[in-house]
């Protein structure tokens, strides 16, 4: 192949290339792009606002531009500008986009688990959204709007995790907050990682983890305080940490059993002081909700949503034991795909078949709950004035599973609409 | 394990011992008889025993609550012959005439009819009496007000091969298991493995046996399976115009007249049941071309077919209306869509409302035949009201989808004579919850079988303190965990005794 065809095939691929960047930049509408998000006003007959005053406005009305929500208020009161086309939803409710603490589907399944190490610190999840995937598609139709992206359990910790929103056209339209929080898994699945790795390892070995990590993060707090004259070695496994231990993210710890729970809340919590969000919290957690009640902690309860006793033959359900000794800080989550994402809603609905006798509260539980132990709760988790445009309309209460969600709003463009898209759920 | 071995092993005499009391005459499969096979047939002679079963069931329920020990010594061998049992008149209690149950007030949801209020329902011998609002009350009636309550027919379980045993059920089924405890806690009173019906009642092994040889399972995946089928079809409606023609000639005195083979009736036994109408066709198929195949061989041959499945029926709904198939559906059960068809594909929510719509019998099962013990709750049989709701937020009317888990479901099994709604002649299985039975909210509160209360919330631990139903005492007060009041014990004194040792022990 002589110089002159190498050049001209080099730069053929060149503009073909260039071609193609433009036509995949000419199909994706831009970001801010008038058309793509356009002035909306709602009406509905009952809007939750899931506010901090928990309002829930009857005979309501929505005005969102620009991706956010401009105002929310009673039809009578709120009155609609000019420019903004009007969607009237009947006797229809509007939901906060639904949030879901524990999410796997977010990006390639395959990424999941890099069982390199038993601890694996530094790894990030953000790099692994995908966006407009499969199972993202479906989880629109279940009006679920950002998630938690985390790597499996199948390490003792297994990096951080990423906030997303499920729809967007690029990871950087889509991410909230990278990183996210940072996965833990206390038991259960790591104990098959290698020959007789038990429960004591694996707390020694976060114990050991974190000290280095809490070492490195000291270190550098000491020099930016001026306390000592030279910068710690720069370390990339260690880097992430230093936002972790500032409170900046939570740690997501996948932990259910009794002791297992235990130790979450005393290692964890008590010993390193970090923001700890107890997913799972299922088989008998319930029986040290007084502790998280102490603490203030977040319980998020999910897959499994029953417990059965056997000494006692009751069935219990998680929430609801949770729920009873008077913790309001409760959650669900799916663990997607153990639990379809779209499931979300019905995993709430048997929270309140096995006792959660809160309706109010179970919707609450799979919208400000989960965006609060994150961290997001400035921009989605309520509809308020100013945060984004991320809600669902359904037909009826998201708990009960005769309601639809007819069309699904991410940041302020319809992300799912009932009349074009074939339903799955 | 201990545990289980042991419930086996007292099911399995419980079921030997049954067997002496519930004899099944065996059903004759032999196709070259056509007397014998008629028998089979839900067909009025069959009833008639059946009520007389039923009414040895009754007697023998009471002799089982006082002295069974003394009358059916365990030691006795189980393998006893089903005759020697029947014929001990000594052991049978006096007959104390028959049992009454009537459950008044409560809206009853008859399924087949309209909705009434203010009525009593009168069960005799575990069959509905009567039903109204001036029913008389014999003696020694055994009354139960639900008023504020909502009574369903009892919920059929089609497929719930995780809480019945193999056909037949009586001998294969542990009574004592959880699963089908739980079956009665969720109001579900018939359940079904592949091809025959149960009972279920917590413990009670007489009550198993409804019906046995419901269906012919017909596979239909592979093609060497579908030439398979289609070809046995063939050969027997070729077989049987060869009767009805040898038949004819015979009767019009021809005596060269060829007998048709009788061994393609026997060979391709599956068809042969089929096309003679002896039982429906059960196949599982998801796919549309298999959908379109199957109703089509349904009409061409004249075969009653029902299909598991059917995920992509709400693309050739219209064409499995006009065949007259009946499907059982699970609206939760997500199949992906093929991304290399074109056409639609995969599952849809509106499947059952789209199905119905064209006039297709919807029943409902969930995706998962048993009841999770691990805590994966909603997607089983526990849940299969909740199975039902789905299908509502698909589009699906409230009537129907409540249908679909009653008598469209009793309807696709073939019993719909005897269970599936509340009418007066039909046995007395009913499903008393606290609310509508589609909402997210309601629990079984009774559960009836046979007219027996096989379950009553208030008194099974199992789900007593969720809700508690009023009027009942809390069985447990609320849970306080931790931190547990510690209370060190003094140790005890030498020789007072105590956990090592001393009079304590002893005694």
């Amino acid at each position: 192949m002589n110089a002159y065809v190498r050049r001209s095939w080099v730069a053929g691929m060149l503009i073909a290339s260039l071609m193609l960047t433009a036509i995949a930049q000419a199909s994706v509408p831009a970001d801010g792009d008038a058309a793509a998000r356009p002035k909306v006003a709602i009406k509905a007959a009952k809007i939750i606002t899931m506010d901090v005053d928990d309002t829930v406005i009857n005979n309501g009305v929505m005005l969102i531009a620009d991706g956010k929500i401009v105002a929310v208020g009673k039809q009578s009161k709120v009155e609609i500008p000019e420019g903004f086309d009007v969607i009237d939803h009947g006797d229809g409710w509007i939901l906060p986009g639904l949030v879901d603490c524990h999410n796997h589907i977010a990006g390639s399944l395959f990424d999941l688990n890099d069982g390199v190490y038993l601890t694996n610190p530094g790894l990030r999840t953000v790099d692994v959204v995908t966006p407009r995937n499969e199972n993202l598609e479906n989880c629109l139709s279940g009006g679920i709007t950002s998630v938690l992206l985390i790597p499996g359990s199948g390490n003792n910790m297994s990096g951080f995790g990423t906030t997303t929103k499920t729809f967007g056209n690029s990871t950087d339209e889509m991410v909230i907050k990278a990183p996210g929080s940072l996965k833990i898994a206390q038991a259960g699945n790591p104990e098959r990682y290698w020959y007789r790795v038990g429960r004591r390892f694996m707390n020694w070995n976060l114990r050991q983890t974190l000290e280095k990590a809490k070492l490195y993060h000291d270190g550098w707090t000491a020099y930016q305080k001026g306390e000592i004259p030279e910068p710690p070695t720069f370390d990339i496994v260690w880097s992430d940490f230093r936002d972790l231990f500032d409170g900046q993210f939570p740690v997501s710890v996948h932990t259910q059993i009794y002791q297992v729970y235990m130790t979450t809340i005393t290692m964890l919590r008590d010993h390193f002081g970090l923001d700890v969000v107890t997913d799972h919290s299922t088989f008998d957690s319930y029986k040290l909700a007084s502790l998280i009640k102490e603490r203030d902690m977040y319980a998020i309860v999910g897959p499994r949503v029953f417990h059965f006793d056997r000494r006692d033959r009751t069935i219990n359900g998680c929430a609801a034991r949770f729920a009873e000794q008077g913790i309001k800080r409760l959650g669900i989550n799916t663990d997607a795909p153990v639990i379809p994402q779209e499931d979300l809603p019905y995993q709430a609905t048997m929270a309140c078949w096995y006792g959660w006798n809160d309706h109010y509260a179970a919707i609450k539980g799979i919208t400000r709950i989960p965006a609060e132990s994150l961290g997001i709760i400035d921009r989605v988790g309520s509809l308020e004035a100013g945060k984004d445009a991320d809600f669902g309309l359904w037909t009826g209460s998201p708990i009960d599973p005769r309601s639809v969600c007819k069309k699904t709003f991410v940041d302020g463009r319809i992300a799912y609409d009932v009349e074009v898209k074939r339903r799955t759920r | 394990m201990k545990h289980l071995l042991t419930y086996f092993i007292a099911g399995l005499i419980f079921a030997m011992l049954a067997s002496g009391v519930a004899v099944q005459a065996a059903p004759t499969t032999d196709p070259s008889n056509d007397d014998e096979v008629v028998t089979t047939q839900p067909d009025k002679p069959e009833k008639k025993e059946r009520k007389k079963r039923r009414g040895k069931r009754g007697r023998k329920g009471k002799k089982d609550k006082g002295d069974e020990s003394t009358s059916q010594p365990t030691s006795q061998p189980s393998s006893q012959p089903a005759d020697e049992a029947e014929s001990q008149p000594a052991s049978e209690p006096e007959d104390k005439g028959p049992d009454y149950l009537a459950i008044t007030g409560g809206i009853v949801h008859t399924v087949s009819g309209a909705d009434l209020r203010h009525v009593t329902i009168l069960c005799k011998d575990g069959v509905i009496e009567a039903i109204g609002s001036q029913v008389e009350m014999p003696e020694g009636t055994e009354v139960l007000d639900v008023s504020g309550m909502h009574i369903y027919p009892g919920l059929v379980a089609c497929e719930a091969r995780g809480i019945v045993g193999r056909e037949p059920a009586e001998n294969t089924t542990n009574v004592f298991s959880t699963t089908l405890r739980l079956a009665n806690t969720a109001g579900i009173t018939t359940v079904s493995s592949r091809t025959s019906a149960a009972k279920a009642s917590y413990g009670v092994v007489e009550n198993l046996p409804l019906r046995n040889e419901l269906f012919v399972s017909v596979r239909y995946g592979r093609t060497a399976e579908q030439r398979e089928f289609r070809e046995s079809l063939e050969k027997v409606r070729q077989y049987l115009r060869d009767v009805e023609q040898y038949e004819k000639a015979k009767a019009e005195g021809d005596e060269d007249a060829e007998k048709p083979d009788e061994s393609v009736a026997k060979e391709n036994q599956a068809a042969y049941k089929l096309l003679k109408k002896e039982a429906a066709a059960l196949v599982y198929a998801e796919e549309k071309t298999q959908l379109i195949e199957l109703a089509d061989l349904a009409t061409q041959y004249g075969f009653d077919l029902v299909i598991r499945g059917a995920s992509e029926g709400w693309i050739v709904a219209d064409r499995l209306g006009r065949a007259g198939v009946k499907v059982i559906v699970s609206p939760r059960r997500q199949v992906g869509a093929n991304p290399y068809l074109v056409q639609e594909s995969g599952n849809n929510i509106e499947n059952a409302a789209i199905l119905y719509q064209h006039g297709v019998d919807v029943a409902v099962t969930p995706s998962s035949s048993g009841i999770s013990l691990v805590g994966l709750g909603g997607r089983d049989m526990q849940h299969l009201a909740m199975e039902a709701a789905y299908a509502v937020r698909g589009g699906l009317p409230e009537p129907a989808a409540i249908e679909s888990v009653t008598l469209a479901a009793a309807r696709a099994l073939g019993i719909d004579d005897r269970v599936g709604s509340i009418e007066v002649g039909k046995d007395a299985d009913l499903a008393i919850t606290d609310g509508p039975l589609l909402d997210f909210f309601t629990q079984v509160q009774w559960t009836i079988v046979n007219g027996e209360i096989v379950y009553d919330k208030a008194q099974e631990s199992f789900f007593a303190h969720i809700r508690p139903r009023e009027g009942t005492e809390e069985v447990k007060e609320t849970y306080s965990f931790w931190p547990r009041p510690f209370k060190p014990k003094a140790a005890p004194a030498p020789g007072e005794g105590g956990r090592y040792g001393g009079s304590e022990k002893a005694e």
